[in-house]
């Protein structure tokens, strides 16, 4: 249980980048991935901007070059992009070599396969091309995603709406501490569906414009698409010159406050963040930078904010919200924010929230606006919410 | 306006699922939020449907919706002026 | 070594497994190819204001976490862990039919919020005021394993002294029709006890007789569960293995051993295996091979002509096997092998999903 647990590889793909090296170009010229919808085929097309993968689904299906690619859902193909590259960046080539497990998040599998189906379904009661409905479920992407990693020691899916895959790296670190795996693929991948968006707009809290989170204006939140994955590895089997930083801390808590709304004191979200502060022993004072979730809804910025507050006690560190480059990315957001964590500690960055202009009265704090760069990053704070009142915070640490 | 006010008292049970609830037992006048039918922030969004749905009212933002969703009788004025 | 002690459960299935003296005695009969559970009037068991909005995966999942919490007598529990392979199923096609029927128009919250697959686990956590761990897992045949895989490393971990663990997962109209289209769900009206005879005369002629497809069914069942041992405690969850995509009979045959032997268990002590066959001959092979060889000497039981075919049915077969260890007795509806075991100390539970999701869970008096 003492086991300490390294991040020895990531990967990423998103609206600002189809893997880390794009991802980092896009940071630096501070260019947001929300855009006009181009690849969604939805009625709310010219209504609602979104953050897509710049791919069609063909293109997705030529870069992950495996047999019958058409039977991967688009999250299945976003998934494997990024979790190959999380296992090249880690330079294991030998999946076998030690127990590795394969975890991973999402909130609607394969429903962009269902949607064409049920859309025949429902208008024609026709049930043709139903074998689409066995890509559904959550657990298929894992699964070929596991398949095409040559993954069999453990698989295992978590879906716990926007805190999905912090939810992931958490189990994955756990699972390590106790010694029944030696490493593990962990993350998470959501594609853009109707049924989100439609979903979502009927809650009322979709920007129309582009998001501004944790600003006085702020309207709503733009959906996103992507897939992150991260290898994490014990330090029994961690290459020490490959160690990128180390998972300190994690906590999984809820608000139990509302199905949908955040309590207005964000009581699970200061539980979680308290907890993963207690986990890595840190005090709040130790924190660089808080990947804040910071979805740019009127709810979720004030309920976390106040909750920052209470914590740090009028200490508070840099944070920003890099939702305003990647769109809010559901069950892969976890841990996109998850790399950016670790690609923080590595460049000594601190991304910019764009787009901030006027701070929320009832909070009156600022997060970065610009892009700092060549910091001595010590411990990044992330959080992620969810409906069903989920809240997940994890901490990652310089590797000293 | 009873009429209307009968009407919606039957729409809202219905669009609300407020199983177990009849027309009869709700006060045109009594709160609906926070008050014994215990709605929230959900059934204020299913009512914004209804109304737009069954009267082709549109309430413009949340402000609004809180003005007019006081009860049944202000809902009833709210669709006599607009419509 | 993992102990989880189970003090309350509560199962509402396709039998009357929800009536606490319920003991196996009878098994209801179905002749459609789907098994739906028998359910009570929720607003006995859960708060009208709340139930008003849920779907029926999420009132039978808050309806057996809550009877298992009173069971148990527990106030308070420190993790909720749930898993599911389908979620709420039924708001999901509520909210895509309506989507599809308007063109996306106009569309009301409700059924999408109550789509996530995480509600029953928020619900449960809001009709509580509970505010500690809460996790879902949504892995096909791996989901409900995975869910008590996490409970028994909390407790493990000392983070926990009690956890509230369950599994749900519904059946609909559409599906039962697509299971058909699919040829996962048999066409023909076959009984649930035809299909899974139990019955050790027919034992050899049942299995010249299977076919292909199943019947499906539907569950939640919910654990109310303790680190420590209390006057009540029905048996204790002792360990889980799940072996993904086994390279054969043999692989799945060493991977049972060596999970026996991490868990200070040897072949010999095990008093009764539960074993999943679904009367499908794609993939019943796996059960009546190990039935043959592995547990050759071993009493065996079948429970899935009880509860249907669904990917969370090995927590269905937990509830059976608590009750067998509780009881200290196997009912005759479900014994396969010729004898009972003359002592019932530990149960071992293999079940096996699409043929490529096996698991083995271990439960001890």
């Amino acid at each position: 249980m003492v086991k300490r647990v390294f991040v020895t590889g990531i990967g990423i793909i998103s609206a600002i980048g189809n893997n880390l090296a794009e991802t980092i170009t896009y940071i630096k010229s501070s260019a947001t991935g929300v855009g006009t919808t181009k690849y969604l085929d939805t009625a709310h097309r010219e209504t609602f901007p979104l953050a897509e993968v710049k791919l069609t689904n063909e293109q997705l299906h030529e870069r992950i070059k495996m047999p019958n690619p058409e039977v991967y859902s688009r999250a299945a193909s976003l998934g494997l992009l990024a979790a190959r590259e999380a296992l090249a960046s880690a330079q294991i080539t030998d999946i076998e070599a030690h127990r590795t497990g394969l975890i991973s998040a999402t909130t609607v599998g394969g429903m962009d396969r269902s949607e064409p189906f049920y859309q025949n379904f429902v208008k024609k009661n026709e049930m043709e091309g139903v074998e689409v409905l066995l890509t559904h479920e959550c657990g298929d992407s894992t699964e070929k995603i596991a398949d095409a990693l040559g993954i069999h020691s453990f698989v295992s899916t978590i879906s716990t709406a926007c805190s999905s895959s912090a939810n992931s790296v958490m189990f994955g670190a756990r699972l390590i501490k106790h010694g029944i795996l030696d490493r593990a693929v962990v993350g998470g991948t959501d594609a853009l569906t109707r049924f989100t968006l439609n979903g979502f707009n009927t809650l009322k809290i979709l920007d129309e414009a582009f998001c501004q989170p944790f600003d006085q204006n702020r309207r709503g939140l733009n959906l996103g698409e992507g897939a992150a994955f991260l290898v994490i590895e014990s330090e029994d089997t961690a290459d020490k010159d490959r160690i990128l930083a180390e998972l300190t801390g994690y906590a999984n808590t809820n608000d139990a406050y509302h199905q949908t709304a955040s309590s207005p004191e964000g009581l699970g979200a200061y539980l979680a963040m308290k907890n993963a502060l207690d986990r890595a022993q840190l005090q709040p004072s130790d924190i660089s930078y808080i990947n804040v979730h910071g979805t740019g809804t009127l709810n979720n910025d004030l309920s976390e904010g106040r909750a920052m507050l209470r914590l740090f006690d009028g200490n508070l560190p840099m944070f920003s919200s890099t939702k305003a480059f990647t769109g809010h990315t559901l069950g892969s957001a976890g841990s996109i924010e998850a790399v950016l964590a670790v690609l923080a500690i590595q460049k000594g960055w601190i991304y910019p929230n764009l787009r901030f202009k006027n701070p929320i009265e009832e909070l009156a704090i600022v997060p970065v606006t610009e892009l700092k760069q060549e910091l001595a990053i010590e411990h990044v704070l992330s959080n992620s919410f969810g409906f069903g009142g989920n809240s997940s915070s994890l901490v990652f640490s310089k590797y000293h | 306006m009873n009429q209307l006010i009968e009407q919606l008292k039957v729409q809202i049970i219905q669009q609300l699922n407020l199983e177990d609830v009849e027309p009869q037992e709700i006060n045109e006048d009594e709160v609906l939020f926070g008050g014994d039918l215990g709605l929230d922030s959900i059934d204020a969004l299913e009512l914004i449907v209804l109304l737009e749905r069954e009267y082709g009212i549109k309430i413009k933002n949340q402000e609004e919706g809180k003005e007019v969703f006081v009860s049944v009788r202000t809902i009833a004025e709210f669709i006599d002026q607009n419509s | 070594m993992f102990k989880a002690y189970i003090n309350g459960l509560a199962c509402i299935s396709p039998q009357n497994t929800l009536d606490p003296t319920y003991f196996m005695d009878e098994v209801i009969s179905y002749q459609d190819s789907n098994m739906w559970c028998i359910e009570p009037k929720y607003k006995q068991y859960i708060n009208p204001r709340m139930v008003r909005r849920m779907g029926r995966v999420i009132r039978m999942g808050v309806t057996t976490a809550n009877l298992a919490m009173k069971e148990a007598g527990f106030e308070k529990v420190d993790a909720i862990i749930t898993g599911t392979a389908m979620g709420c199923i039924e708001d999901t096609e509520k909210f895509i039919k309506r989507m599809i029927e308007s063109d996306e128009g106009l569309l009301t919250p409700t059924a999408f919020i109550q789509s996530t697959h995480n509600t029953i686990g928020g619900q449960i956590a809001l009709a509580h005021k509970n505010t500690s761990y809460n996790m879902t897992y949504v892995h096909r045949g791996l989901s409900f394993e995975s869910a008590l895989l996490d409970a028994l490393l909390k407790f493990a971990e000392g983070d926990a002294k009690q956890i509230l663990l369950g599994s749900t997962d519904e059946l609909t109209k559409n599906n039962e029709a697509f299971y058909k289209e699919l040829g996962c769900a048999r066409i023909e009206n076959v009984s649930n006890l035809d299909m899974f005879k139990v019955n050790k005369q027919h034992l050899l002629e049942t299995s010249t007789k299977l076919e292909k497809g199943t019947q499906f069914g539907e569950g939640a069942g919910f654990f109310a569960l303790s680190s420590e041992r209390q006057e009540n405690s029905y048996a204790y969850f002792r360990g889980v293995n799940m072996i993904y995509r086994p390279k054969g009979l043999k692989h799945i045959q060493e991977e049972i051993l060596s999970f026996l032997s991490r868990i200070d268990l040897s072949l010999d002590e095990i008093d009764l295996v539960l074993l999943g066959n679904n009367g499908d001959r794609r993939f019943d092979y796996f059960y009546h091979n190990l039935e043959q060889n592995l547990f050759k000497n071993t009493g065996i039981a079948y429970f899935k002509h009880l509860c249907g075919e669904y990917s969370t049915s090995s927590c269905f077969a937990s509830w059976v096997a608590a009750k067998i260890l509780k009881n200290q007795a196997v009912p005759e509806t479900i014994l396969a092998s010729i004898n009972a075991p003359k002592k019932l100390n530990n149960i071992l539970i293999y079940n096996q999903y699409q043929a490529t999701n096996h698991v083995v869970i271990a439960m001890s008096k």
